[in-house]
């Protein structure tokens, strides 16, 4: 792998990135909505608090604001890593011929795998620092320290879903196709929910773990196996990516 | 310069070249003729790493073709179905390539002056006319002023004007080797030291260019 030409293709597709207009809705609206919803759930902490926790099962009480933050951000995150990275490859079908002459296929692929993810890193990082400042104002508890290990936790997930995206991105040079291929990876492991053997393999099932650095020690498997299949995943995307023609 | 010996390559059920082989030698103007879909275009994309090959060698630049990337930096190329990033200023995209390239950003200039596109540098790629979009093109593939330089079909969709531009340009090449497609005999005769005819994924003549009156006849014969 040649690094520097795997740093000039990071570099130029961050910095595209902060151009690209679809890509800048996508992020504020992201951001707005969780912003706008958490600043709503402040409001309403007291009301909700003793319902939800005793849904989730939970033994001690949770503030509104943790549970409404971290559950949008199941429903919005893998929507927004779709939305995010679905044509990183299947985008570029046309340009990327004058990139693989010149520089070898895995500077490529990971170059802009990273430009992404570290986009949406960043965006939840922002996501998370609004909710600090919202949940502090209704937890005195050591919510910085439980709340950056959620947002590790959050990161772990916005890998698994862009590794999962960038798969889709491969497997097709056109962007549409992918965007549909991309919607049916997130969709089919929310299926696999229903059955109790299947459920196993699914990212959705390990995503209340997040609370749980609330409330209990928690295992960390759950943290290996979403990393383990973001792995499996990038590596498969990029065998594709490499013998693909172009 | 180029060696390739016994390729085959199919697309799903069509068979696209069956056992090629050609010699492209160093410094030579090498002209690649044959009818649509005989295989020019694929054994470029083979050539550049775009394609991969299912049996069959190729050297480029005394090297394996596996170790392609170790010459890359002295190959340019302008490929067919290629395009820019079209949001993206003329200048704004061979800078990025010249990035890519390792060349200084005033080489940027150097090439735009080649084909006569500087006042064209600060327009969006996406607002040129097909034949505009091609020259820049060609111009990323001279950023590095490469030693070797591959062209898929130069002048396709050219204006009188600019195939005569392109056709001056190729000619004014001194030391390069040059390895071009095209479905013009009148192209290849003028700007080609060699040539070869392909043929339903094969070579069916090779050599240098010497009664230029006999190509077109020998054309005819091998394409029939």
């Amino acid at each position: 792998m040649c690094f520097k030409s795997l740093k000039e293709v990071f570099l130029d597709d961050l910095v595209q990135s902060f151009k690209d207009k679809r890509i800048i809705a996508v992020t504020v609206i992201y951001l707005i909505f969780l912003s706008w919803g958490m600043k709503k759930a402040v409001l309403l902490t007291g009301i909700w608090n003793i319902w939800l926790t005793d849904i989730l099962g939970f033994g001690q009480e949770l503030p509104f604001p943790i549970i409404f933050f971290y559950f949008a951000s199941i429903v919005l995150l893998p929507i927004f890593s779709l939305l995010l990275s679905y044509d990183i490859i299947s985008g570029e079908s046309r340009t990327m011929r004058n990139l693989v002459y010149r520089i070898p296929r895995e500077s490529i692929f990971f170059g802009k795998f990273l430009a992404i993810f570290l986009i949406n890193i960043f965006a939840n990082l922002i996501v998370y620092i609004i909710a600090i400042d919202f949940i502090s104002h209704t937890q005195r508890a050591n919510i910085i320290q439980q709340g950056f290990l959620l947002y590790g936790f959050l990161v772990i997930f916005a890998l698994y879903f862009t590794s999962l995206v960038l798969l889709a991105s491969t497997l097709t040079n056109n962007s549409k196709k992918s965007l549909f291929m991309g919607a049916c990876f997130i969709i089919i492991p929310l299926l696999f929910m229903l059955s109790n053997t299947l459920k196993i393999i699914s990212p959705f099932n390990y995503y209340k773990y997040g609370l749980r650095f609330f409330t209990e020690s928690i295992s960390y498997t759950p943290f290996f196996i979403l990393i383990i299949s973001s792995i499996v995943f990038i590596f498969i995307a990029y065998f594709v990516f490499k013998r693909k023609d172009l | 310069m180029i060696t390739i010996k016994n390729l085959y390559k199919n697309y799903k059920k069509i068979e696209a070249l069956r056992g090629l082989s050609v010699t492209i030698p160093k410094g030579s103007v090498y002209g690649l003729l044959g009818p649509n879909g005989s295989g020019k275009t694929t054994t470029l994309g083979l050539i550049t790493k775009i394609l991969k090959p299912d049996t069959g060698s190729i050297t480029i630049l005394g090297k394996d073709i596996k170790e392609y990337y170790t010459v890359s930096d002295k190959i340019g190329a302008l490929l067919q179905d290629t395009d820019l990033y079209v949001h993206r200023t003329v200048y704004d995209n061979l800078k990025y390539f010249a990035k890519l390239d390792h060349v200084s950003e005033g080489r940027v200039n150097e090439v735009l002056q080649m084909v006569k596109m500087e006042s064209k540098k600060d327009a969006k790629y996406g607002t040129l006319s097909h034949g505009q979009k091609k020259l820049i093109q060609f111009c990323q593939a001279m950023l590095k002023d490469p030693e070797l330089l591959i062209l898929d079909e130069p002048t396709a969709g050219f204006d009188p004007k600019n195939i005569l531009l392109m056709t001056n340009i190729i000619s004014s090449f001194k030391g390069k080797t040059i390895l071009l497609t095209s479905n013009h005999l009148d192209i290849v005769k003028k700007v080609c030291s060699h040539v070869a005819i392909i043929n339903n994924g094969k070579i069916g003549y090779e050599g240098k260019i010497n009664s230029k009156a006999n190509l077109e006849k020998l054309y005819m014969k091998i394409v029939k």
